[in-house]
C-alpha cells in the first residue's frame, strides 16, 4: 500500500461526506489534509542522480571476522530532502556495528561516507547494490532507484596449516618437489645401487659394496623427489554430512579440505578439486597461490546438496584426474562408498581418505541413554570395519574425530617422518 | 522529541474530541475516541507501520461525525489537526530509526517540524477564514465543489503517480 493512500482516501471520503451532508464545516476539515498533500507534492524529489562507490576493508576473511563496508555517495542531481539508502546484504551476514540503512539529506554536489561492519559464516557474499529512496519531508512523493555496486566478500574456511603429508602416487610430474618419485637420482632417501658412471660424485660411492667386487665401483642412488598431481574430492552429499547450518559436519569436511589443499599446494604439487554434491564443480588443477585462492573461493561457496545422480561415489568422473595420480577424499563416508573407492584404487590411483567421524559428532548432540550408547557402539563398530577394509585395500584412511585437531592427527598418522629419523 | 511529539499531539487530539463529546453528554463517542487513542498508542509502541494511517482515518471520521451532531467546530477541528500531526510525526519517528548517529539529526528534525508547523498554521488560517466567510452552502455550490474537488484530486493523484 502506498504511504499516502490513507490520506487520499480520507480526503475523498470527507469531501463526499461534506457534499452529502451539505456541511461546510466538514469541508473545512479537509483543508489541512489537502495542504499536507500539496506540500508533499510541491517538495517532491525532482530527479535521483547518485554516484556510489563501495569498498570493503577485506575481501577475503575467515568466519566471524569483522569487515568494514564503506560507501561513498555523491549527489549529482537536485537536492534531496530525505534520502533513505538501503544496502542489500545477505541475511546470513551479521551487522556488528552501524546499520545497512541510512537516512540523510543531500544537497546538490554533496558527498557523504557511510560505514557499517559485518561478519558472517563461511560463504561468498555478493553486494549487488543499493536501493535509494528519495522523498519529501512529509513522505508524500517518492522516487526510487536501484544503484548497482561492486563488492564481493569471501569468507573462507578457517584451517590450521599442515606440513609433510606422506603421499606416494605411482606417477609424478617432471618438476622437483617433495614426493618420492620411485626413480633413482639425486635425493635424500636411499633408493639403490648402480655401477659407477663417470661424472658421479665420489661422495656417493658405496665403498662397502665396491670392496666386494674387484673391477667395479658402485654408487648409491637416491630417490628423486618431485611434484605430483593431487586431486581432492570434497564430498558434499547431504546424506553423509549430517546436521545443518553452523552445526553441520560439512563445515568440518570443508575445513579439512582447505587444510589439505593448502598443504599440497605449499609442497609445490599440482592440485585440483572436485566438489561432489548436488552438482559437480571442478576446479581445474594448478600450482601456487592463484590455485590456492581458486580453491579457497570454491570452498567458500561450497554447500551440501542431494542429487539422485550423484548419490554415491561411483559417479565420480575419474577422467578428470591424471592417470596414477594421488586422490584425496574428504568424506564422512557411508558403507556403500567402499566399492567406489576400491574401484578407483584398482584403476591405479593412490587413494587417501580423510573421514570426519559422523558417529562421534552426532553422539554429542543426542541424549545420553542406553539406547544411544548401544546405537553408537553398533555404528562405531561398522565404521571401524569400513576403515579396516579400506586400509587392507591399500587405501590410506584416517578416521577423524572432529574434536581433535586435524593437523596433529595427520602429523602422527599420515605425516612423513623427518629425514633424521631414518639415519 | 519527535516520538514525544507524536504521542503528545495524538493525546491532545483524542482528549479534545473526547472532552467535546463529554460536554455533549455522548458517552459512547467518548469511549470510542479514547479507544482509538489507546489503539493508536499501542500501535505506535509496537511500531506497527499501518497504525498511523488507520488511526488518522478513525479519529478524523469520528471528528467529522461530531460536526454532524453540532459539536463546536473549534474543538473538532483541533482534534482532526492533531490527528494529522500525530500521523506525520509517527511516520517520521519510524523513519528516524534509520538515521545514522553521525548524521545531523537535529537539522532534519528542525526542518521537518518547521514545515509541519507552517502547514498547520496555514491550515488553521484557511479553515478559520473559510468559517468566517460562512458562505451559503447551497446545492449548486455542493455540486460545483464536488466536481472541482474530484477533478483536482484526480489531477494530484495522477501527478503523484507520474512522479513516483
Amino acid at each position: 500500500m502506498r504511504r499516502n493512500a490513507p490520506l487520499v482516501f480520507l480526503l475523498y471520503l470527507l469531501l463526499f461526506l461534506a457534499l452529502l451532508g451539505m456541511s461546510g464545516q466538514v469541508l473545512a476539515i479537509t483543508i489541512p489534509l489537502a495542504l499536507y498533500l500539496l506540500s508533499g507534492l510541491w517538495f517532491a524529489p525532482r530527479e535521483l542522480n547518485l554516484q556510489l562507490d563501495r569498498t570493503l576493508s577485506a575481501e577475503r576473511v575467515t568466519p566471524n571476522m569483522p569487515v568494514i563496508v564503506t560507501l561513498y555517495i555523491t549527489n549529482l542531481g537536485a537536492p534531496l530532502e530525505e534520502l533513505l539508502l538501503e544496502d542489500e546484504i545477505s541475511p546470513a551476514l551479521t551487522i556488528v556495528d552501524g546499520a545497512p540503512n541510512y537516512l540523510c539529506t543531500l544537497k546538490r554536489g554533496e558527498s557523504l561516507t557511510w560505514k557499517y561492519t559485518v561478519s558472517g559464516p563461511r560463504g561468498n557474499f555478493v553486494f549487488n547494490g543499493i536501493e535509494a529512496n528519495a522523498r519529501d519531508h512529509f513522505d508524500v512523493a517518492r522516487k526510487s532507484v536501484f544503484i548497482p555496486t561492486d563488492g564481493q566478500l569471501f569468507i573462507i574456511p578457517p584451517f590450521t596449516r599442515i606440513k609433510n603429508i606422506n603421499i606416494r602416487p605411482r606417477q609424478t610430474r617432471a618438476y622437483s618437489g617433495s614426493i618420492p618419485a620411485r626413480i633413482g637420482g639425486p635425493g635424500v632417501e636411499f633408493f639403490g645401487l648402480r655401477e659407477y658412471q663417470p661424472g658421479d660424485t665420489p661422495r656417493w660411492i658405496n665403498w662397502r659394496a665396491s670392496a666386494r667386487h674387484e673391477q667395479a665401483l658402485f654408487t648409491n642412488e637416491y630417490e628423486q623427489e618431485r611434484v605430483a598431481d593431487v586431486g581432492i574430492v570434497l564430498d558434499a552429499r547431504e546424506r553423509v554430512n549430517i546436521g545443518n547450518g553452523k552445526h553441520s559436519l560439512f563445515e568440518h569436511t570443508v575445513i579439512a579440505t582447505a587444510a589439505l589443499a593448502d598443504a599440497f599446494i605449499a609442497s609445490g604439487n599440482r592440485v585440483g578439486m572436485l566438489h561432489y554434491g548436488q552438482t559437480l564443480r571442478w576446479t581445474f588443477p594448478g600450482y601456487g597461490h592463484v590455485q590456492r585462492e581458486r580453491i579457497m573461493q570454491t570452498l567458500a561457496r561450497a554447500e551440501v546438496g542431494e542429487s539422485s545422480v550423484f548419490s554415491d561415489l561411483i559417479r565420480i568422473p575419474s577422467q578428470l584426474f591424471s592417470i596414477n595420480s594421488q586422490l584425496v577424499f574428504v568424506s564422512p563416508l557411508q558403507k556403500d562408498d567402499y566399492a567406489s573407492l576400491l574401484h578407483l584404487r584398482a584403476r591405479g590411483y593412490q587413494v587417501m581418505v580423510i573421514s570426519p567421524d559422523p558417529v562421534s559428532y552426532e553422539l554429542r548432540s543426542l541424549p545420553d541413554n542406553a539406547n544411544t550408547r548401544l546405537a553408537a557402539r553398533i555404528l562405531g563398530t561398522e565404521r571401524r570395519m569400513l576403515m579396516l577394509r579400506l586400509q587392507r585395500a591399500g587405501i590410506q584412511a584416517l578416521d577423524w574425530d572432529v574434536t581433535l585437531p586435524l593437523d596433529r592427527l595427520i602429523k602422527t598418522r599420515l605425516g612423513r617422518p623427518p629425514a633424521w629419523r631414518n639415519l | 522529541m519527535i516520538t514525544f511529539g507524536a504521542y503528545f499531539s495524538l493525546w491532545i487530539g483524542t482528549l479534545a474530541l473526547a472532552w467535546t463529546y463529554l460536554q455533549a453528554d455522548m458517552s459512547a463517542y467518548v469511549w470510542a475516541t479514547l479507544g482509538i487513542g489507546t489503539l493508536w498508542t499501542s500501535g505506535l509502541l509496537q511500531r506497527k507501520k499501518w497504525m498511523p494511517g488507520f488511526g488518522l482515518i478513525l479519529l478524523t471520521l469520528l471528528a467529522a461525525a461530531g460536526l454532524y451532531q453540532s459539536l463546536p467546530f473549534g474543538w473538532v477541528f483541533a482534534a482532526a489537526l492533531s490527528g494529522l500531526m500525530s500521523y506525520d510525526l509517527s511516520n517520521f519517528s519510524l523513519r528516524l530509526r534509520y538515521l545514522a548517529h553521525a548524521e545531523n539529526t537535529h537539522q532534519l528534525q528542525r526542518v521537518h517540524l518547521t514545515r509541519l508547523g507552517v502547514m498547520t498554521l496555514l491550515g488553521l488560517t484557511l479553515s478559520t477564514l473559510a468559517m468566517l466567510w460562512q458562505a451559503e452552502f447551497t446545492f449548486e455550490w455542493a455540486i460545483f465543489l464536488m466536481l472541482a474537488g474530484v477533478w483536482g484530486i484526480s489531477l494530484l493523484v495522477g501527478w503523484v503517480r507520474q512522479r513516483e
